[in-house]
């Protein structure tokens, strides 16, 4: 199969995995654009078809690591709109809920959380993908859920 | 199970049905390709590149290869006011229409969201077969800056990605491609956006949009071609409810600034818009512009805090514009980004690749061209002057000294920057027998900076 083809098979996925790491559509499109570039001109170096999905999430989460850290450096002024969570629905209500809490959080918690459970990356996996130590891994992690778990309770407060 | 664990639990779970969910949005193929230079082909090195724009305008590019070309399904909107109609006169009921492709039109745009959050649209306004072919409405919205058909077409034949045959021209001497799209959509009138069609499981499905109603009512007559079908739809479209929950403020400001003026005519406050209408008058600058988006960008001041534009707007210079903002409680203070302006030149270039000529101080080097029996293309390269953003509005000159314009019906353009060097391409077509000798470029852009202010009222 030639790279596209293999691109489109993967491309949802990819998709949504770049929405979950930079919390906005604009900047996700952005990044994977970037990736499927930088794949295509790398794709001669996969030996493996099978491997092309882990190989383009690898990318992707790199490039997704440097528009974090360009966004950190760029946008010293708080800027509502890029910071809007965007409602994306889920296969069901449970699942779209679990996605709108972490899209919630801010650009330092919500890598982590995404590469710990959507991509079952290990902690020190997540500190090598995201170029930080594995003790700020742990700590964001906490902190993170620590959040999640108060947007539940605050949702389940405001049904009763 | 922990209270710990059930959440991180639920977090693996909910989050990778969440990502499995996934579908594509976006023709990724057709950005690498532009971004290349290439028409298809094998991956193969080449020295990285850059965006031709960056921000709404790269992304707006990515759906140009769905444009154009042969319009195999056309959608025209013939807007006439002072019409009482029945609301969603023409109904179909039944349908099955909310599928992902439309719900993620509807979230993407948060004036379409409000509608249908509403109940404003999301059910079928009207729909006709023909010939095995369906299409139907699938709501309008009628507001202060647009005036926006949701439609569906079943029955058309799949889309097929054309390949490139070896030996066939490159893509940039070629006309842009579309009509390899069963359904293509243009429209009548003046466009403000375009939504081109999706192929879906549920069919083929788009929007289009045209500028707002004048009167608070009206008919919208909806034609669809695809394929040697030819399906007008009239639908009512109405003001009345978005109206009523939205309010229009006057402002009346211009800043006129080294040719160019701007006028903020007004802001229209939307429980889901701040929406700003303003018109920019000057000379136009005729290629595509490379913004930076992290210093040049549209944005709302409110006490400090930057609230971004978002959305597309295609409206050309000296038309009106609309701009988009979240719902901001005021005083805003408007700041818009620098204008590209477009200033009369006359540099011609011999066909010489390395032919150098200087552009208001810019050496711009002719690097090569390339004659095809129907089109002509040339690259040119210059140092990324600040200020100066390349050239544009082209013609070639014959032996005989007699211009030939190439702007006919169709061109292909580029101009982005990179590592402090300026690169553009144009091809157009020209006819078999004309031999050019040199090309001459009739327009420069330069960026004018403002200041852009305008202070708008609350709401």
């Amino acid at each position: 199969m030639d790279f596209f083809q293999l691109l489109r098979a993967h491309q949802g996925y990819l998709e949504r995995i770049a929405l979950a790491m930079l919390g906005n559509r604009p900047d996700a499109e952005d990044a994977l654009q970037e990736a499927a570039l930088a794949g295509y001109r790398r794709f001669a170096q996969l030996r493996d078809e099978h491997a092309f999905g882990a190989w383009m999430r690898r990318i992707l989460i790199r490039q997704c690591r440097q528009m974090l850290e360009h966004r950190r450096r760029s946008f010293p002024v708080e800027d509502l709109a890029a910071r809007l969570p965007d409602t994306v629905p889920g296969p069901d209500p449970e699942a779209t809920a679990l996605w709108e809490r972490v899209a919630r959080l801010g650009d330092h918690l919500r890598p982590v959380v995404v590469l710990r459970y959507m991509l079952d990356m290990s902690q020190q996996e997540v500190a090598e993908a995201l170029g930080i130590p594995v003790g700020t891994v742990k700590s964001r992690l906490g902190k993170a859920l620590a959040l999640l778990r108060e947007m539940e309770d605050a949702e389940r407060r405001a049904v009763r | 199970m922990t209270g710990r664990d059930d959440l991180e639990h639920r977090l693996s779970r909910g989050l990778k049905r969440w990502a499995q969910a996934g579908e594509p949005t976006m023709d990724l193929e057709a950005y690498v390709r532009e971004r290349l230079g290439q028409g298809s082909g094998s991956p193969e090195p080449l020295e990285p590149e850059a965006a031709c724009g960056a921000g709404r305008g790269r992304r707006w590019r990515r759906w140009l290869p769905w444009l154009g070309g042969a319009a195999v399904a056309a959608v025209a909107l013939v807007v006439a006011g002072g019409v009482t109609f029945p609301r969603w006169a023409g109904a179909a009921t039944g349908l099955p229409l909310l599928g992902p492709v439309v719900t993620r039109m509807i979230l993407d745009d948060a004036g379409l969201k409000w509608a249908y959050d509403m109940g404003l649209i999301g059910s079928p306004v009207a729909e006709a077969t023909q010939n095995g072919i369906t299409v139907r409405v699938l709501g309008v919205l009628a507001d202060a800056r647009r005036t926006t058909v949701l439609y569906q077409v079943q029955g058309a034949p799949p889309s097929e990605q054309k390949t490139r045959q070896p030996g066939e021209a490159s893509s940039w001497l070629s006309p842009p491609q579309g009509g390899d799209m069963p359904v293509d959509v243009t429209i009548s009138g003046a466009v403000n956006a375009l939504f081109p069609p999706e192929e879906t499981p549920l069919g083929y499905i788009g929007t289009v949009s045209t500028t707002p109603l004048e009167a608070e009512k009206a008919e919208l007559e909806v034609t669809f071609r695809v394929g040697g079908e030819t399906i007008t739809l009239t639908v009512p479209a109405s003001r009345e409810e978005t109206d009523r929950f939205s309010r229009e403020v006057p402002v009346n400001q211009t800043v006129e600034h080294d040719g160019v003026r701007i006028t903020v005519e007004s802001v229209i406050y939307t429980p889901a818009e701040t929406i700003v209408r303003y018109r920019e008058e000057g000379p136009d600058f005729h290629a595509p512009v490379q913004w930076n988006r992290d210093t040049q960008y549209d944005y709302l001041d409110v006490s400090g805090r930057r609230y971004r534009s978002s959305g597309v707007d295609v409206a050309s210079f000296n038309d009106v514009h609309h701009l988009v903002f979240p719902p901001v409680r005021g005083p805003a203070r408007l700041v818009l980004k620098p204008v590209a302006k477009g200033i009369a030149i006359d540099a011609v270039w011999p066909l010489e690749p390395g032919a150098v000529v200087d552009v208001m101080g810019v050496p711009v080097t002719l690097m090569e061209y390339e004659r095809t029996p129907g089109a002509i293309g040339f690259r040119w390269q210059s140092p990324d002057k600040e200020g100066f953003l390349g050239i544009a509005e082209f013609e070639v000159l014959d032996s005989a000294g007699n211009a030939h314009p190439l702007n006919r019906s169709w061109s292909t353009v580029s101009n982005w920057t990179q590592d402090g060097v300026r690169r553009q391409h144009y091809g157009a077509e020209l006819p078999e027998g004309v031999e050019p000798v040199a090309v001459r470029a009739r327009q420069a852009g330069v960026f004018v900076e403002g200041p852009w202010v305008f202070d708008l009222p609350r709401p």
